[in-house]
């Protein structure tokens, strides 16, 4: 496979649970290739992300 | 962490809880059964998706008192509030999409409704997960639409009141829902409910499926618990999938 | 229908050939190949349905044969 480009890195992540920044990336892989795995140093709770970029929400009709 | 939910609001979210459960072990109950292999890797994130939100549910709802155990391994069929279109499996690949693609579709109008504190980040990274379960429901929804109308038609009729119930009776519109005047909602059923009605009439558009006359749910013939109308449940075998009977004696203590 | 998965990974680059899915319409296609090889921050994505494959080699209107890409 191609090498990794930077662009993962490019979007600050955030905890789901408590909104902290003081994360890191313990996978570049998670269940699926699109997504990464994190851990949240602050409440040491893991997460995945999606990985590129800022990740799209379903149109509710709002 | 907060301890101002309403009872209504518990109910809620058990019925979101429960509804998603239902469509987690559904999806993994068709995940090798395609149409094709790219259909069964979506089944298969689906499903993690969807007990992973469950999960989630039911820590909060342990917090508000909702016994855990009792929600995972306790309670009866009865005590399922499972929108009524999950109870049993689809017949078909049409049904499938239809009563389940839809139920998630409702599913993720009710979780982005919620406006308190304690979900702040949650549903929205609910609703992250849940762009790939539109994206793939509605490629299949409009497919199906188009290529087997009648069959669509048929399902649709056979699914439509009970996801509508799922959402909540027409009655309870800015003034009368008791999830929205306290606040624990920022859109009411009334307003979910158009919303709902709206996304279906884009899924059908320019087929030859049209959307049925919805049955008006009369407040008192609803239940507010399982948010349905219609009686049933899930069945003893399934709920016995649910829990892992067969292999309690291998469960952490 | 089966669609041909092309990619490049930064502007300028060469569009590659990674893949292929089988789907029955253009946005379940799109859905397939998204879920099956987003592991890059690809620059660009296309499909091409494989029927669309003009043979330069041969007739000018022979298509691809099924499988050839795979």
């Amino acid at each position: 496979m191609t090498p990794q480009n930077s662009g993962e890195q490019d979007v600050e992540v955030s905890c789901p649970f408590c909104g902290s920044t003081d994360v890191e990336k313990d996978h570049a892989f998670g269940p699926e290739i699109s997504k990464s795995q994190y851990y949240c140093n602050d409440c040491e709770t893991p997460f995945e992300r999606i990985k590129w970029g800022e990740p799209d929400r379903p149109d509710t009709g709002r | 962490m907060s301890d101002d939910w309403s009872p209504e609001a518990v109910d809620f979210v058990q019925s979101l809880a429960d509804t998603k459960l239902m469509l987690s072990h559904w999806y993994a109950d068709q995940a090798f059964l395609g149409p094709n292999m790219g259909d069964n890797i979506a089944l298969f994130s689906m499903t993690q998706d969807e007990y992973g939100q469950v999960r989630q549910f039911y820590l909060q709802l342990d917090r508000q008192g909702r016994d855990e155990d009792w929600l995972r391994s306790e309670r009866d069929t009865g005590n399922f509030y499972n929108a009524a279109t999950t109870d049993g499996p689809a017949a078909d690949w049409t049904e499938f999409e239809v009563k389940f693609g839809l139920t998630d579709r409702a599913a993720l109008l009710l979780l982005d409704a919620i406006d308190h504190e304690d979900f702040t980040g949650l549903t929205d990274k609910m609703a992250e997960e849940e762009y790939s379960h539109t994206d793939f429901h509605d490629g299949w929804l409009e497919q199906l639409a188009a290529a087997n109308p009648a069959a669509f038609q048929a399902a649709l009729e056979d699914s439509l009141d009970d996801v509508l119930a799922f959402i909540g009776p027409a009655a309870y519109d800015e003034d009368t829902d008791p999830l929205y005047a306290s606040g624990f909602t920022d859109r009411s059923v009334a307003e979910l409910r158009d919303a709902f009605l709206d996304y279906l009439a884009g899924i059908v558009e320019g087929t030859d499926v049209d959307v049925p006359d919805t049955t008006e749910v009369p407040l008192e013939s609803w239940n507010e618990e399982r948010r349905r109308v219609a009686a049933g449940s899930i069945e003893p075998d399934v709920l016995e999938t649910i829990r892992g009977s067969k292999n309690t004696e291998f469960a952490a203590e | 229908m089966n669609y041909e998965v092309f990619t490049r990974i930064s502007a300028g680059d060469d569009l590659k050939h990674i893949g292929s899915v089988e789907a029955p319409a253009d946005k379940l296609a799109k859905n397939y190949a998204k879920t099956t090889y987003d592991e890059e921050d690809w620059a660009t994505m296309v499909l091409v349905r494989r029927e669309d494959l003009v043979r330069v080699d041969a007739g000018r209107d022979e298509r691809v044969e099924a499988g050839e890409l795979v």
